[in-house]
Parts: structure tokens; C-alpha cells; sequence
């Protein structure tokens, strides 16, 4: 399976799920500081900036960096924004794979990709259904790795 | 219908099925407070079938669990069933069990019965998968049949460590919280039941004793090294006692260990099922050529405040690697061939540099805001310099000896955690994740930190610091699916 960026929609689904999370602190803004006074602004300020940076630097970097590969012996799944990772996952060593999904994610036809090892896990977020079905077969050994999974 | 001979537990297990239902109790003891409160002995005696009736209810449950609950066992494995209205039927197999262990805890020992324990890799890492009081004869027949299950040999090697190596383990496991909570909790059950004035009394004598022997230092500083030093002294007597009568038997298939004086325990562990192996040193011992040798197995030194996971307490370095060559000559350790090196001393130095400057700045501006404290806290704060400065010497140490090598099926790492040297030995089939991190500054230079999980029920992961990446990369066969990887990717992404 050659090397895949997770599904594009993910840009959206983690901004979705942003701007959702962001109701809180906005709410908060609203409700503990009727005044407007420093602390106010400086509340306002971090939770608009921290929304800032993830909106429009944070998540495109992910998206980016977040890429999967399958061989004969790893799963390999690079990502990162301010670190750079590389987690390879022995294909022997795989107990078993799970697939979760959101409404938010539902919403958007993807789903998430939980990888169970005998002494940790890796989540494999946003992974178009396509995709994640391939992998739950190749990992499962029902097709040959290195076959290509049909794109839509 | 199985032919195989059906166990009860120990009889003294109803007792331990007790302290489940121990909730009952409140029935009679609210009664007979509102009984004194309302109509005195009389009403109380009145309603006194009430109070039996529930204590034989009482009874009743235990019993009926204990009655309930037969296990059978055999070659294949240990059969159980158990639960009174909800019915529970176990099976694990006998070649799935890492570690079977029986602790004969002093308690127990009048009765004739013992702990039985056994652990799959799986389950709960707290508790394990099959755990039952049960009697000595039949905890003893229990391990006999994995034995002869897993063994048609005779054993092939035997280690009994000198009682001087067991002080040794003993000195650089202790910890002094261990051995202040032991204490706290001594005096305060000292006191309830010889009463409060006895405990305060001694809490008295050492806040005496504690002014007398300040010899100059702030008395409330004294206090506190008296107490950690005299807590260290007392987990160090614990933990000798625990491992007396140590022995490691090899067999063709499993190991038997068995340590304890007062509470015996005796550990059953697959070889095959050998995680990792883990030399152990700290700075003092890594100066004087000592070395302490762990074994990670699933249920070895499951509760980690009384058990260690040892399989070799201390020893001189030539001796630890004979006693493995002799035990486990599979996990052999091999030369390091990728190593950190002194380009990456900054990467090793920034952790204790933090401590080594933090601390005299905290405790300077700490004494300029409170300076009625000033002498505590100067004192407090070049206290805590040293284990920052030794912390300093440790990383340094592991800077010129951190790093990785593959050998025939084994990797061996070199890392530091703590206060800690490792060697770890892992073999390849054990480990369950391999992981890169690259910082900014690391990409520069090309170097990541290596992070190997290893088999067992918690991720455990052991972090080699700035590596050479592609060296990594090509010893795991990394290099040849990224390399496809970064290839394809420059060609075009694929997005589904």
C-alpha cells in the first residue's frame, strides 16, 4: 500500500470540531466578564489566538505531515507539527484494529483508525472509509500488502 | 460432565468473601444506634432476631460463594466457575500463562494455604487473570502439572546470589517514602489501639530528639532528614527480609524463582514469554562495576510496592553477565554500534540543567520574599542541589554510553530513566511499536530520539536519546518503506 495522506475532508472535520469547542471560552467571555475590562481582552485574546493559530497553521500542517504506509512487515504512520514522528508498528505484533467515528466524522463519510498492540495503541485520525477498509483487510491478511486500494 | 478432580478454594477464603458483603453489617449497627437512642437494652433485645437474621445472612453469602466456586485443573489449562446468581466459567489455557505464582504469606501459613496467582499477557495490569486462596497441597500439585507440562527436562542451571547482594538490592531499591508511610502508619495504629496519648508521646520524643540532634541546621529541616533517613533505614530492613532465601532454577522451558522469609513467594515464568531483560545500574554502582538484572514478564512483580521483577539482586558486572549467559542465553546484550555521542551532549544536558539553575534561583527568590524562612529555604534549596547535580553526572554518563545494536534476534539499547542506567535486551518478536520523535533542532543534524514499546499489558516505552536517524532507520529495515515513502510523496501525494 503505497503512501496515503489521511482524507482532505479532515481539514474540516478538526476545524468543525475547533470552532465547536471554541463556543465554550466565547460563552465564558460572555458570561463571567460583562465589563469589559483587561482581563477580559486578555481572556479574549489567548482563546482567539490559540483558535487563530489552529484554524490556519496548526491543522493545515497536520493534514500535511499525517501520511500512512503499509509493507510486508510495518505499519508506518508519519505525523508531527512541531515534533517530527515516525511510529512503525510490526505487522506481527498487531493484535487487532478498530474503526470509530464521530458524528462529526459520520457527517463527513471518514472515520478514525485505532491500532491495537500487545502493550500500546496508535490512533490513525480521519482515514477516508475507502482507505480504512483497505487497511482493516490487508491487515487482517485478506488481501496480499502491496496491493493498491481503489481510490474514489 | 469433566472428569477432572473439582477444588473448592481455602476455607478461609469465605472470610475474604466477607469483606465484600461487609455493607451488611450496617443493618444491626444502625439499629442498635437508634435503639439506644429511642428505648434502651430492652427495645434492642426485642429486635435482636433482626441483627441474626442478617449476620446469618452474612455468613450465608460468603459460604455460598465459597460453596459455589470449584476449579479443576489439568495439562490443558485451569477450568473455573464461580458467582452464585450470576454463573461465571473460566478457561485459560496452560501454555498461554507467563507467570504462575504462589505466595505463602505469613498469615496464611497456620492454615495451610496459600495465594495462587497466574497472568496471561492480557487482561488487567492491575489485577491477575486468575487469583484464589487455595490449599498448600493443591497450589503445590497446580505447579507441579505446569511442570511437567513444560519441562520433560531437568533443570539446567541454578543462581543463589550472596546475602551481601541482596543489602545491595536492597540498598538501591529502598525508598524512604515506602518506609515513612510503613512507619506513619505504624504510629497511628500503634495509637489507636494503645491510645492517642502513646502516639503523641512519640511523636513527642522525636520532635526532641529532632531539636537535640539539629547540631546547627534548622530544626524543622533535621526533622525532616531524621525522617526520610530513618524511613529509608526501615524499607531498607523490609526489602531484606522480602528477598532472603533468594534462587532462580532454570528449566528447558520455564524459570522458578522464589524469595521471602516471612512470606514465601515462588514465581513460575515462561522463558518464551520473557519480554525483555533489563541491566540495571545506578551511578554509585555503575562506579563501583555493580550491575542488578530485572526480567519483564507478565505478572512478575505485578504489585510493584511489594515486588520487584529480579532476576539477578546485584552482582559484580563479569558475574551479572555470566549469571545471564548461564540463565538466559538467548538475551545475550551485544556491543553498542549506534550510538548518541558527545555531539549530543546538549540534548542530554537540558533536562538537568533546568534542575541544576532552577533551583538555587527559586530558593534565592523564595528567601527575598520570605525572609523569616531564608535559612530553611537556603538550606532546603542546597539539599535539593545535590540530587540535581547527581541527576547532572547521570545524564553525562548515559551521553557517552547511550545508543543501540542488533544481534542475531536481539536488540540492545543503552538509555538512562531517571536516576537509572539500562541495558535493555529485547527480542525482535517483543517489540510491539517503534517510534521516532525529530525536534526542530534535531532535524538539523539529523538526529531523533528512539522510542521502543515493549510486549505486556502498559505501554512501556524506552527512550534512546538523539540518535543518528538513518542508522535507525536502516537497523530496523525502516529505511527501505520510508525511502518508497518519501519517493512517492515527491512524486504525488494520493489523497483518496
Amino acid at each position: 500500500m503505497q503512501t496515503r495522506h489521511v482524507h482532505p475532508r479532515a481539514i474540516v472535520v478538526w476545524r468543525m470540531r475547533l470552532t465547536l469547542a471554541a463556543l465554550v471560552p466565547s460563552f465564558c467571555s460572555a458570561l463571567f466578564f460583562p465589563v469589559r475590562n483587561w482581563i477580559w481582552t486578555a481572556f479574549t485574546a489567548l482563546w482567539a489566538g490559540v483558535y487563530l493559530f489552529l484554524f490556519v497553521v496548526y491543522y493545515p500542517i497536520k493534514y500535511k505531515k499525517l501520511t500512512f504506509a503499509l509493507d510486508d512487515r510495518y505499519l508506518v504512520i508519519r505525523c508531527g507539527v512541531f515534533y517530527n514522528r515516525v511510529k512503525a508498528i510490526p505487522l506481527g505484533n498487531l493484535q487487532y484494529m478498530t474503526l470509530l467515528a464521530g458524528p462529526l466524522q459520520r457527517l463527513f463519510r471518514v472515520c478514525s483508525v485505532q491500532f491495537i498492540c500487545a502493550g500500546g495503541r496508535v490512533l490513525l485520525p480521519c482515514v477516508g472509509q475507502a482507505d480504512a477498509h483497505t487497511l482493516a483487510q490487508l491487515v487482517e491478511g485478506r488481501t496480499a500488502p502491496g496491493e493498491e486500494a481503489s481510490s474514489s | 460432565m469433566s472428569s477432572r478432580l473439582q477444588h473448592h478454594a481455602h476455607p478461609v477464603s469465605i472470610l475474604q468473601n466477607l469483606y465484600q458483603v461487609l455493607y451488611l453489617l450496617l443493618i444491626p449497627l444502625i439499629r442498635g444506634f437508634l435503639s439506644a437512642l429511642q428505648g434502651g437494652f430492652r427495645a434492642w433485645l426485642s429486635g435482636a432476631w433482626l441483627d441474626i437474621l442478617v449476620l446469618a445472612l452474612f455468613l450465608g453469602v460468603g459460604i455460598l460463594q465459597w460453596a459455589r466456586l470449584t476449579f479443576s485443573y489439568d495439562r490443558e489449562g485451569i477450568h473455573l466457575q464461580r458467582g452464585v446468581l450470576y454463573r461465571e466459567r473460566l478457561f485459560i489455557p496452560m501454555e498461554r500463562i507467563s507467570t504462575l505464582s504462589m505466595l505463602n504469606l505469613f498469615y496464611l501459613k497456620p492454615l495451610g494455604a496459600v495465594h495462587l496467582r497466574a497472568d496471561v499477557p492480557g487482561g488487567s495490569h492491575r489485577d491477575s487473570d486468575f487469583s484464589l486462596t487455595v490449599s498448600r497441597r493443591v497450589a503445590a500439585n497446580l505447579m507441579a502439572t505446569r511442570e511437567k507440562a513444560r519441562n520433560p527436562e531437568p533443570h539446567k542451571a541454578i543462581y543463589i546470589p550472596r546475602s551481601v547482594y541482596i543489602a545491595l538490592l536492597s540498598l538501591f531499591t529502598s525508598n524512604s517514602l515506602a518506609g515513612v508511610l510503613f512507619l506513619s502508619t505504624l504510629i497511628s495504629q500503634t495509637g489507636r489501639l494503645l491510645g492517642e496519648e502513646f502516639a503523641e508521646g512519640l511523636f513527642g520524643t522525636f520532635e526532641t530528639l529532632a531539636r537535640r540532634l539539629a547540631f546547627g541546621i534548622p530544626p524543622a529541616a533535621a526533622a525532616l532528614g531524621y525522617l526520610l533517613l530513618f524511613g529509608y533505614l526501615l524499607a531498607f530492613c523490609v526489602s531484606i527480609l522480602r528477598h532472603s532465601r533468594f534462587l532462580v532454577e532454570r528449566h528447558q522451558n520455564t524459570m522458578y524463582i522464589r524469595y521471602g522469609i516471612i512470606t514465601n513467594r515462588y514465581y513460575s515464568l515462561g522463558v518464551q514469554d520473557i519480554n525483555y531483560l533489563d541491566i540495571r545500574q545506578s551511578l554509585f554502582a555503575k562506579i563501583l562495576g555493580f550491575s542488578s538484572v530485572f526480567l519483564h514478564v507478565v505478572g512478575y512483580g505485578r504489585q510493584q510496592k511489594q515486588e520487584i521483577s529480579v532476576l539477578v539482586p546485584a552482582g559484580k558486572n563479569r558475574e551479572s553477565s555470566q549469571i545471564i549467559r548461564g540463565l538466559l542465553p538467548h538475551l545475550k546484550p551485544s556491543d553498542i554500534t549506534i550510538r548518541s555521542g558527545w555531539i549530543s551532549l546538549p540534548r542530554f544536558l537540558t533536562d538537568p540543567a533546568v534542575f541544576c539553575l532552577g533551583i538555587p534561583l527559586l530558593s534565592y527568590l523564595l528567601a527575598l520574599f520570605f525572609p523569616e524562612w531564608g535559612d530553611f529555604i537556603h538550606f532546603v534549596g542546597w539539599m535539593l542541589l545535590i540530587p540535581a547535580l547527581w541527576f547532572l553526572a547521570v545524564r553525562l554518563v548515559d551521553c557517552a554510553t547511550s545508543g543501540i545494536s542488533k544481534e542475531g534476534k536481539n536488540y540492545t539499547i543503552r538509555y538512562s530513566s531517571g536516576y537509572y542506567l539500562h541495558k535493555v535486551v529485547i527480542p525482535e518478536e517483543k517489540i510491539s511499536q517503534i517510534s521516532l520523535r525529530q525536534s526542530i533542532f534535531q532535524r538539523l543534524n539529523r538526529r531523533c530520539d528512539l522510542l521502543l514499546y515493549t510486549y505486556g499489558e502498559v505501554p512501556k516505552p524506552h527512550l534512546v536519546r538523539n540518535l543518528p536517524q538513518n542508522q535507525v532507520l536502516a537497523l530496523f529495515g525502516l529505511h527501505t518503506t520510508l525511502g518508497k515513502e518519501r519517493r512517492r510523496a515527491k512524486e504525488k501525494p494520493s489523497n483518496v
